[in-house]
């Protein structure tokens, strides 16, 4: 009778340990994916939030382009449009000699490009084979032709 | 068995907290960005079509080709135009003599920088008209009462039906009833649009829009006039000389009318050996229809007081019977034309979940054109 105890015991604790690592396993497993699918979430949010402000905003100031020439501190914020999804050659020239200028948007690891139907016009980022986790494709005019603009972020 | 009974409960309990437990590591916090994503795409789409005219009349066309090249391969979309007319509209005609008749009336139609091409094909009303058909014609017709349930059907599934007759013919209540008008009881020899009031009806809109096509020769108000092309300019003379216009692409001339008035037109366009003219004046007026009619529908044409010689019941339009002029050509094609300016380029074959995006277009300039284009998206995998 004793014995027949000690083994209950045994198997209840088996049981109990078993149950605690799965819920410790699975815990661990449910918050590493909700930092993931956060984090790609953040990602999708600020791809669509930047590709919206550089296709359909001017920038602030307006002539920014202008202004970083002579004070790059006093562009608060880069848009590359004339109107929506119409770029200014201007505007994409500029930010190509100074991809600093997308600090602002606070992206880290990201690739910006600006191709007309012949050629690329602006690359900022990172030029690498990383596999993006976000990236949005406009299509834009530029001047009388027409291109598109990528952003992919990681 | 006190044991068993422990080992027991410890395993149920333990099955009940993975269950309890399974529906918290379930939860996901990953958003659904489909919806986003094509909101974003038709946004681009239909912003970018907006950049150029050419871009949203090769949809007007039913030429895709600019969408079909930009949008992701899994996703699939469906067209609407609210305001913008099909740019071929299918003519259903009931009798071969007849169908060269409506040819001859329903020559192409140029405005606001593109044709508009009637294609004629004739049918049998005794058998059945199909659907497939965008507006039938029927010239001097007499057995509305044996159609007449065809004709509504067709009429209630979007057809549109232009009766031209002149109503002494067609004395019947069925007649009236489809067009909504009474029988004859007056007459008048000067005829004009009711109001220029493209909110209520745009026939008058696209009148004025559509002008008149013009090759050597051109018949207004009864009359007609000789048209030559002197290089970049075209000569328009009265058949007995006794007036004329020497006009470029572009420019005014002006023409009195049957009541004594003077009327402008303008040379819209020029190519070889024809001409677009258009009118001017929203007063502009007609000279003589074979008849006049009651109203019990909306009058759309006619002369002063109750009678009208074109009237409008929805998309059943009549129009008395006309002797040839060009100004009668371009009534009867701005009211087909009028009747088919809401249309799907592209039907919506999905059953899926779907997102539209909708932008506003502007053409321009031989007559006020805003039209809607709705993009309709889905991911087909």
């Amino acid at each position: 009778m004793k014995g027949q105890m000690r083994i209950e015991f045994i198997v209840g604790v088996v049981i109990f340990a078993i149950v605690l690592v799965f819920i410790v396993n699975q815990t661990n497993i449910t918050f590493t994916n909700m930092l993931s699918d956060s984090e790609a979430d953040i990602l999708k949010a600020k791809a669509l939030n930047s590709i919206m402000l550089l296709t359909e905003d001017r920038g602030d100031p307006i002539n920014w382009e202008t202004i970083a020439q002579t004070n790059p501190g006093g562009v608060k914020r880069v848009g590359l449009a004339i109107s929506p999804f119409v770029l200014s050659i201007n505007k994409i020239n500029m930010l190509d000699a100074n991809c600093t200028l997308l600090d602002n948007f606070v992206l880290k690891s990201y690739r910006l490009v600006v191709k007309n139907s012949t050629h690329t016009l602006l690359l900022c980022g990172y030029d690498t084979l990383n596999p993006s986790r976000s990236r949005e494709v406009r299509n834009v005019k530029i001047g009388n032709d027409y291109g598109n603009i990528t952003l992919e972020l990681w | 068995m006190k044991g068993f009974i422990y080992l027991l409960e410890i395993a149920v309990t333990a099955i009940l907290m993975v269950v309890v437990l399974s529906a918290f590591f379930a939860i996901r916090v990953k958003q659904n960005w489909d919806e986003p994503d094509l909101v974003g795409f038709g946004n681009n789409i239909v912003n970018f079509l907006n950049q150029d005219d050419n871009f949203f009349i090769r949809i007007l066309e039913e030429d895709f080709t600019y969408i079909e090249k930009s949008k992701p391969v899994n996703v699939g979309y469906g067209l609407k135009v609210k305001g913008s007319p099909k740019s071929k509209i299918l003519v259903g005609c009931t009798q071969p003599l007849l169908c060269n008749y409506i040819k001859s009336i329903l020559s192409d139609a140029y405005v606001n920088g593109r044709y508009i091409k009637f294609l004629l094909e004739e049918f049998d009303i005794r058998n059945s008209i199909p659907n497939y058909l965008d507006a039938i014609v029927l010239v001097n017709y007499t057995n509305y009462t044996m159609n007449k349930q065809r004709i509504l059907d067709y009429l209630s599934s979007g057809g549109m039906v232009l009766g031209i007759n002149g109503t002494y013919a067609n004395n019947d209540d069925d007649f009236n009833e489809i067009f909504r008008i009474n029988d004859t009881s007056a007459s008048g020899s000067i005829n004009s649009f009711i109001a220029y009031k493209p909110s209520k009806d745009d026939i008058e809109k696209y009148f004025l829009g559509i002008g008149f096509d013009v090759g050597s020769e051109w018949y207004i108000w009864e009359e007609r006039w000789k048209v030559n092309y002197i290089g970049s300019r075209v000569n328009i003379t009265k058949s007995d000389g006794s007036d004329y216009n020497y006009v470029s692409e572009g420019e005014f001339f002006d023409m009195t009318g049957p009541n004594g008035n003077t009327y402008w037109f303008r040379v819209n366009k020029m190519g070889s050996g024809k001409a677009n003219i258009q009118a001017i004046d929203i007063d502009f007026v007609f000279k003589d229809f074979s008849d006049s009619s009651d109203v019990r529908g909306v009058k759309i044409v006619g002369p002063t007081g109750l009678a009208a010689s074109m009237t409008a019941n929805g998309t059943a339009i009549w129009m008395s019977d006309f002797p040839r002029s060009d100004e009668y050509r371009s009534l009867a094609k701005a009211a087909i034309i009028s009747r088919k300016d809401e249309w799907a380029p592209k039907d919506v074959y999905t059953t899926k979940e779907k997102t539209t995006v909708s932008s506003f277009f502007s053409l321009c300039c031989d007559m006020p054109e805003v039209s809607e284009l709705e993009i309709t998206l889905w991911y087909a995998v």
